[in-house]
């Protein structure tokens, strides 16, 4: 009997706790949810990459060939915990395990384009209404957070019932992904008929790719932070653009890129769906920035303040028709402005760069 | 008689240990279970309160036509025209297709809707007008490789949405690929001077994937 009892028990908490592979999701997580984004990562294996990859892509990825195996690898290495946008950040349990904690590169932060309603990570800052969560890397917030006041933070990620894990957040690849239900909403799917669908697992590993590049990077590139969408760009003034040339967005476009080429099961639906998510992802990146010569006239002045008043404008309007109207002027301005700056040469091109992926911090 | 059956419970610790060890579990089992049964029925209430929800937005450069609900292109069937019936991509007519890319072009999601998003986290991912572009593309490269009669009429459909201004840049930019292929299939070249630059550059990375 003491035997059978122990079997019994034995296998009920082996159901209950059996290992997620390398990836752990909250307690918090709709079990659907946990079910869909451990299957999503498994689908890597179904997926035959061609081993065609651009020398110039492996070098983005810091990989010496594509396939199951090793992007799995990339994702978890940077991805270990995933939590639900219902634990936001001011309510997990956070603690300082250290104060006065020595980072590495502690003075050096990098630069934070500000706008009003950019987020750097992919943060829902509410303006009229609150959207849905789609997915956000926190562990690099945390981790940034914690450099910012000196402090080691340590969050306590609750997996079951009796069990939590207690993660320092010494790097970050400290790996905590937030999660909302704009990751499994039916008109965010590439196949709405078929919630199985290989493409539909594509496209939220797309999303988590994506998001795992902000565990990568160390000082000025740390967090891979995204860059305001300059004026012209289709997002222009919303933080959803990058100034490098191996940020989250080009990783998107690279997965996209493998995805498109090793997707058999993908209909020619699906497949279109992923190449313009690909270009979607490509459009993203600024290639050059232009930056003002010294001493450059009063009428080019005049322009850039008018355009700066603009863009202070939208931010403050919610009424959709002004905020069109306002941008229509920032676009007519910053042509004229281009043309000036053309004719006066005073204008700097500068091509954007590949960032420094290693991670900074202990892990 | 008490004192006897509490020696022979002491005498048996273990038997006891994997008791209370199976009834933790059990009660664990019967919580868990209870929990996956909750995020069942939690799932079954939100598609329901998201179908309520969710009502169609006009986003389209001209809504002349106006034809039955294209929100969601089905994958294998459609509803065309003014008429009520489905059409299978079989029962296309070059009329039924040609009518099909007006109004794909008539709801083409717009750079306006771009500036127009509810929050700025939309920006961050794909945002709902360029997913909603996908599925109409999406639907028109799929009658498209079916019914390759209809090509000449998807040409036409590329290069209108490679050439309006208002069009999302991406999708410009895929619509510029797929014009480029049927232009490269017939051994004739497109004059790229037409398209903007960045158009242009997104356009070589669908043509190169």
């Amino acid at each position: 009997m003491k035997t059978t009892l122990l079997v019994i028990s034995l296998v009920l908490t082996q159901s209950l706790f059996a290992a997620n592979g390398e990836i752990k999701c909250s307690k918090k997580v709709a079990s659907r949810h946990e079910k869909k984004i451990l299957r999503d990562i498994e689908r890597l294996d179904q997926l035959k990459f061609s081993g065609e990859t651009s020398a110039e892509d492996l070098s983005i990825l810091g990989v010496d060939h594509v396939d199951a195996a090793r992007m799995k690898d990339w994702l978890t290495d940077r991805v270990q915990y995933i939590i639900d946008d219902s634990e936001p950040i001011d309510r997990l349990k956070l603690d300082v395990a250290s104060r006065y904690y020595v980072y590495p590169e502690a003075s050096v932060f990098p630069d934070m384009e500000s706008v009003a309603s950019g987020p750097v990570f992919g943060f829902q800052i509410p303006k009229a209404e609150r959207a849905v969560t789609v997915m956000s890397n926190i562990g690099a917030v945390l981790y940034m957070a914690g450099k910012s006041s000196k402090q080691l933070l340590q969050v306590k990620i609750p997996l079951s019932l009796f069990k939590a894990d207690k993660v320092l957040v010494n790097s970050p690849r400290t790996g905590i992904i937030q999660i909302g239900e704009g990751l499994f909403m039916k008109k965010f799917m590439f196949n709405e008929k078929e919630d199985d669908a290989v493409s539909n697992s594509i496209s939220r590993l797309m999303t988590f790719f994506h998001e795992a590049r902000h565990s990568d990077g160390h000082g000025k590139s740390l967090g891979f932070l995204h860059a305001i969408c300059p004026a012209g760009h289709d997002l222009a003034g919303y933080s959803a653009c990058d100034r490098n040339l191996n940020g989250p967005y080009t990783i998107g476009r690279i997965m996209a890129k493998e995805f498109l080429n090793s997707c058999d099961s993908c209909s020619e639906n699906e497949k279109e769906q992923i190449r313009l998510g690909m270009i979607e992802s490509e459009s993203r990146v600024i290639r050059k920035t232009i930056i003002p010569g010294k001493d450059e006239g009063m009428e080019i002045s005049m322009l850039r303040t008018m355009i700066k008043s603009y863009q202070t404008l939208i931010e403050l309007t919610p009424d959709g028709a002004s905020r069109q109207e306002y941008q229509n002027k920032i676009d007519s301005m910053n042509a004229q402005l281009q043309n000036l700056l053309a004719q006066s040469g005073k204008a700097v091109e500068v091509p954007s760069k590949f960032w420094d992926a290693n991670p900074e911090g202990t892990r | 008689m008490l004192r006897s059956w509490i020696n022979k419970v002491s005498n048996n610790y273990s038997t006891i240990t994997a008791i209370i060890i199976t009834i933790i579990a059990v009660f664990v089992f019967i919580y868990k279970f209870n929990n996956r049964f909750i995020s069942k029925s939690e799932e079954a209430l939100n598609s329901t309160d998201q179908i309520q929800k969710e009502k169609p937005t006009e986003t389209g450069i001209a809504s002349k036509i106006k034809l039955n609900e294209m929100e969601s292109p089905p994958q294998k069937s459609m509803t065309l025209g003014n008429t009520e019936s489905e059409l299978s991509i079989d029962d296309l007519t070059v009329e039924t297709f040609t009518q099909l890319t007006e109004k794909i072009f008539a709801d083409m999601p717009l750079r306006n809707d771009l500036q127009n998003l509810k929050s700025s986290g939309e920006a961050h991912h794909y945002p709902e007008p360029v997913i909603k572009a996908g599925h109409q593309l999406g639907l028109l490269k799929e009658i498209l490789v079916k019914r390759p009669e209809f090509e000449e009429q998807g040409a036409v459909f590329y290069q209108k949405c490679a050439s309006e201004e208002k069009a999302i840049t991406s999708v410009r930019a895929l619509c510029l690929t797929n014009l480029a292929k049927y232009k490269a299939t017939h051994g004739e070249m497109i004059d790229m001077s037409k398209y903007p630059e960045r158009v242009v550059e997104l356009a070589q990375q669908g043509l190169n994937p």
